[in-house]
């Protein structure tokens, strides 16, 4: 057999550097994929929704409003609101690959469609700013291991939960695992005066905005803090 | 709430999600957005999470206070990831203290 091309090396090099970059944060990946998938249990969904949930939305963190919701018999109409407004920080990551990704074909775009999320974004974002990635090949190669790590290290740790279900005992403290993870996705994005405000904005709202139905609260908080973050930019240059 | 409805809701949620992702890369390629959007994209993710776990953190469900090792988790978790700017060491931190919290019986 013939050795493989330089650039096909390169490009096996990054998946599998962006595969490995991203192993360590699959620690928070297991107890949140555990709990999602009691959650989900609890919810009365069965098999078959439990993985249109994992598989086809991939989005745990909505998933998880979306069941809360649908435990609490809110709307649909008003669940699917709630679950696409926890994902819309996805646009804002979406934005950010535009720069590093010039030139490249609609495939690996579509395709980022699915893979895109809090893990693949933050674990190919630093590798593209510390330039450890010379060409465009790697850097989608980089991005989409890294995908290839956390995407199945989500699907086995939701199948898992709901395989054990009720036997995990509650010292594990699995019910902190999703608010931990939510927290420590966003308070590292928290670099100016203005973000400070937005997101205690929104955590002050968020308080008397659980009176709303269900949903609708999470939706003002946040308006309530993009807007307070929005005059602070403004005020404070 | 009807196995048709919980399909609606994965599907209208899928289509959504696959949108916001593919959005700026695909959708919006190539298109100039307006500066507020742009502004207001930016503070969409340090305010639509906290804002999600924020009353389960401090509010108790009989209308008095969280339990003391959740707020605690809560503080570690927000303290070290601005300040370290690290998604792993803010969780692993967060996690410790709730467990610590716990054991020390608060």
């Amino acid at each position: 057999m013939d050795a493989p091309a330089p650039q096909t090396t390169a490009r096996r090099a990054a998946f599998w550097r962006g595969f490995a970059a991203t192993l360590p944060l699959q620690v928070a990946t297991i107890p949140f994929g555990l709990f999602f998938g009691i959650v989900a249990v609890e919810t009365g969904l069965d098999l078959a929704q439990i993985v249109g949930f994992t598989v086809i939305v991939l989005a745990g963190a909505s998933s998880l409003v979306a069941m809360e919701l649908i435990q609490e018999q809110a709307p649909a109409l008003i669940v699917i609101l709630a679950g696409a407004m926890v994902n819309l920080r996805m646009a804002m990551y979406s934005a950010a690959l535009v720069p590093h990704w010039e030139g490249v074909g609609s495939g690996p775009r579509w395709a980022a469609g699915y893979f895109l999320n809090d893990q693949t974004y933050t674990i190919a974002l630093k590798a593209y700013e510390d330039g450890r990635l010379p060409s465009r090949p790697e850097k989608l190669a980089y991005f989409f291991g890294s995908g290839c790590c956390c995407i199945p290290g989500w699907c086995l740790s939701v199948f898992a939960g709901v395989a054990l279900g009720a036997q995990v005992p509650p010292e594990w403290g699995l019910e902190m695992a999703a608010p931990a993870l939510f927290l420590a996705l966003s308070a590292p994005l928290i670099r100016t005066p203005a973000h400070m405000i937005a997101c205690t904005a929104a955590v002050l709202a968020a308080l008397p905005a659980t009176a709303l139905p269900q949903g609708i609260g999470v939706i003002a908080a946040s308006v309530v803090g993009i807007l307070a973050g929005m005059l602070a930019k403004r005020v404070l240059g | 709430m009807s196995d048709l409805e919980i399909w609606g809701i994965i599907g209208g949620l899928a289509v959504l999600t696959f949108m916001v992702r593919f959005s700026f890369l695909g959708l919006l390629a190539g298109r100039v957005l307006p500066g507020w959007l742009v502004t207001a994209l930016s503070f969409v993710p340090v305010t639509v999470l906290p804002a999600l776990v924020a009353p389960a953190m401090i509010l108790g469900e009989d209308g008095g206070w969280a339990p003391v090792p959740v707020m605690v988790g809560a503080v570690a978790t927000m303290a070290v990831g601005i300040l370290s700017r690290s998604l792993f060491g803010a969780f692993f931190t967060g996690m410790v203290a709730y467990h610590m919290a716990g054991l020390a019986g608060w």
